[in-house]
């Protein structure tokens, strides 16, 4: 069977529509700031007070939330006490692969990643996503292959945005 | 975030020590500058483009083993 493409505007529109504190990361930051990679998923940290984790546990019901990578009958229910008892999550959703985060590596928290964090538009949503400086720091904290390539293109794009940089 | 205009682009374009690097580095330059004139919207819908392409021909790539 052809596999779909993902359909994040859903995904980040349901997220919105329940007014989830979040902050784009991972793959889509990369391409706002200008990155030419291709990404299959979207990444989000999510600040963990009781009534996020209560407005982002309905969204991932309301998306068909499943753990990916694990046996589909291991029982899982994405409610507000599993998100409290763990921090970062892979769902797979009816719209395609969330990642979740509680916590990013190199970055820290939700406080973190939203201190200077931009709030722009993206596919018609208006969200708050990773500063360029902060992805930076995240790319080097993972560390992986994927991540040392994209590292080259954001610090390049760092250099570009520091030579332009207007009052 | 940044978006360029095309005076930016071309002194960009226009530094051979960075183009060097970059190709060094195998990253595509111009295919950043070329995001990077788009306004934030432009590049997530360049990007979604990309990634229906992108699973257009790995599906077309697993028919065709499947077929031989």
């Amino acid at each position: 069977m052809a596999e779909t493409a993902p359909d994040f505007e859903t995904i980040l529109r349901r997220l919105q529509e329940k007014n989830v504190e979040f902050v784009l990361i991972g793959g889509l930051a990369a391409i706002y700031h200008g990155h030419s990679r291709v990404t299959f998923d979207i990444d989000i940290c999510y600040a963990r007070n009781k009534n996020n984790l209560k407005a982002l546990a309905s969204v991932l019901i309301d998306l068909g939330a499943k753990l990916r990578g694990v046996p589909v009958d291991l029982p899982f229910k994405p409610d507000a006490r599993t998100l409290k008892n763990g921090l970062n999550f892979t769902f797979l959703t009816d719209h395609g692969d969330l990642d979740v985060l509680g916590e990013v590596s190199g970055v820290g928290g939700y406080n973190e990643c939203a201190a200077d964090a931009s709030i722009d538009t993206v596919a018609g949503v208006s969200v708050r996503i990773l500063s360029l400086e902060r992805l930076i720091s995240a790319k080097k904290a993972a560390g992986r292959p994927k991540d040392l390539n994209d590292l080259q293109a954001l610090l390049t794009l760092k250099e570009i945005a520091d030579r332009t940089k207007r009052p | 975030m940044i978006q360029l205009t095309e005076s930016d682009a071309k002194n960009i374009l226009s530094d051979q020590s960075l183009c060097r690097r970059c190709e060094k580095e195998g990253i595509d330059l111009g295919l950043l500058i070329e995001n990077l004139m788009l306004p934030p919207e432009m590049r997530f819908k360049r990007h979604q483009n990309a990634l229906r392409m992108a699973l257009a021909f790995k599906d077309a790539g697993e028919r065709a083993r499947r077929s031989s």
